[in-house]
């Protein structure tokens, strides 16, 4: 392994530790997992479909206020402490941190997202006995796969929602800042792209043919188009189809975590002072 | 007024002829360095060499603009004009002591020190680095658990890892109490006497009459004095390097700071 590798790893390492450390991120996690898990037992018995369609509107909010709470101080923190520019008089390049520090952070938000999940997934086996889909009803239908792959789906989002959060933490200056960044981040994530499509849909701006390819610029609009069309979908059939092309889904939502983190390393070493 | 001290021809370890300092290679030098925040100069052609297992003191008021030179000399500024020249190979040309070092809170000092030294191709003894600023008993004390005084001392541990051969150290001392200041001041004495050149700003005069070889003046962007603490005295025939400095840096300038100055300019 070269040097470079070797710093990112040590970046990546103090950024696990760092998170892993954090009472209130303990609260953070603990809370998403209350809900998630919650919504597990209520449908508990109803099999892997339904349990992928009952959490998939609570992850689209859940997981990128996970991503943010892990990512929005990530930087900044260093940059607050002075650290940053302390950095600069060592032979560690912006690519070599800010990919450290997003290894390290993401290893923290899987285990937050998935960890809760992957329990939430052994209720279906759990009560089994009990499980008639109402989506789909027989057992070769719904299979552990369906879930399987809207548990990867998540984990992809929340990549792309931890890089957006990354990306705020390196060009706010203050903690204020950055919560106001960082909420906007949310919002946009969650909100405000998909509102922006259906206002231009509604004006006419925006033509329908369009729109499985629109979808895809949001990632919160791709993450459920390809959890619909991917996992659920063939499963289900067309009724509930995501109506987004998944390779557009997938480009979309690797162009956010790479414009993100491009973002990231263009602006953690730039200020004069950091 | 010129960036250089001005030559008062008075004797000095560092200017005379037959001065160790003067035959010392320069590792650092600043070369006619201006800056400016917007349209408030901060530095106005300043001209520096530091050198080989030496001591350089920056006295001055605050405001003065210590820090902003010390940030460009640690590479983390870029003048708006002159030259900044580092004349070494070493993987980690600069160590950097900020003027309020801090770390992660919840990290331990040994953990601290061994994520710097993952960031130097070079091997870094975690032991040896905190034994040398006297660290080393609370190695395994997390950062939110020490007084500010170690904390500082952290930050020079820190400053040293990768064994860089020029040291810029922001206030190394302030707010600390005297004997902390002392061993502060030992250990930069033992930097130098390993080699290192350290370039520090301080208001402790004492310590800067103790262990620099050169100490230089700045007011106002500009040197108005430069050479051994002796030769600064003798050249503004005091008794003491502080009857110097009050000698040379106007009084209410010296007891405050600067108007229109701001942030960390030092």
């Amino acid at each position: 392994m070269n040097e470079s590798w070797d710093q990112t790893v040590a970046v990546a390492q103090r950024a696990f530790d760092a998170t892993v450390r954090s009472r209130a991120l303990l609260a953070v996690a603990a809370g998403y997992a209350f809900v998630v898990l919650a919504i597990a037992w209520t449908t508990r018995g109803s099999g892997y479909l339904s349990l992928s369609l009952s959490l998939l509107t609570p992850l689209e909010v859940l997981v990128p206020v996970v991503a943010f709470a892990v990512g929005y101080r990530s930087i900044l923190d260093d940059r607050v402490r002075g650290e940053l520019a302390v950095f600069r008089t060592y032979p560690l390049s912006a690519r070599s941190y800010v990919l450290g520090v997003c290894l390290g952070r993401l290893a923290t938000v899987l285990l937050v997202v998935l960890v809760p999940l992957l329990i939430a997934g052994t209720t279906v086996v759990a009560f089994r006995e009990e499980s008639i889909s109402v989506l789909a009803t027989h057992a070769t239908a719904d299979s552990p796969l369906v879930y399987l792959r809207t548990v990867v789906l998540t984990a992809v989002f929340a990549s792309v929602a931890l890089a957006v959060a990354i990306a705020v933490s390196a060009i706010a200056r203050t903690t204020r800042n950055a919560i106001a960044l960082g909420v906007g981040g949310v919002v946009v994530l969650v909100v405000g792209l998909d509102l922006g499509f259906v206002v231009g849909l509604a004006g006419g701006v925006v033509p329908p043919e369009a729109l499985s390819t629109l979808a895809a610029l949001s990632p919160l609009s791709a993450y459920r188009g390809l959890v619909l069309e991917t996992a659920v979908g063939p499963v289900a059939g067309d009724a509930i189809a995501g109506g987004i092309d998944p390779l557009a889904g997938f480009v979309g939502l690797l162009s956010w975590t790479a414009g993100a983190l491009a973002v990231a390393i263009r602006s953690v070493f730039r200020s004069a002072s950091t | 007024m010129s960036g250089e001290p001005p030559d008062t021809g008075a004797e000095s370890r560092n200017n005379g002829p037959d001065s160790d300092e003067s035959n010392r290679q320069a590792v650092l030098a600043l070369e006619n360095v201006r800056y400016a925040f917007g349209d408030v100069s901060v530095l106005d052609g300043v001209s520096l060499d530091v050198r080989v297992g030496s001591v350089t003191c920056l006295l001055g008021p605050n405001g003065s603009g210590k820090s902003t030179l010390l940030s460009i000399a640690a590479g983390l500024r870029t003048p708006d004009d002159g030259t900044v020249t580092r004349r070494t190979d070493a993987p980690r040309e600069v160590g950097y002591l900020p003027q309020r070092p801090a770390f992660r809170p919840h990290f331990t000092v040994v953990e601290t020190i061994g994520f710097y030294g993952s960031l130097v191709p070079t091997e870094t003894n975690e032991s040896a680095a905190l034994r040398q600023v006297g660290l080393e008993a609370v190695a395994d004390r997390r950062v939110e658990n020490l007084s500010g005084g170690m904390v500082r001392l952290l930050g020079l541990a820190q400053a040293t890892v990768g064994t860089p051969p020029v040291v810029v150290l922001d206030e190394p001392a302030s707010g600390l109490d005297p004997q902390l200041r002392r061993h502060i001041a030992d250990v930069i004495a033992d930097l130098a006497a390993d080699g290192v050149a350290v370039l520090m700003a301080t208001h402790d005069l004492e310590a800067a009459a103790r262990i620099a070889d050169e100490i230089r003046v700045l007011d106002d962007g500009e040197f108005v004095a430069g050479g051994s603490p002796a030769a600064v005295a003798a050249e503004t025939e005091s008794d003491s390097l502080e009857a110097a400095i009050d000698a040379l840096i106007d009084r209410e300038d010296a007891i405050g700071v600067r108007a229109g100055s701001g942030g960390d300019r030092g």
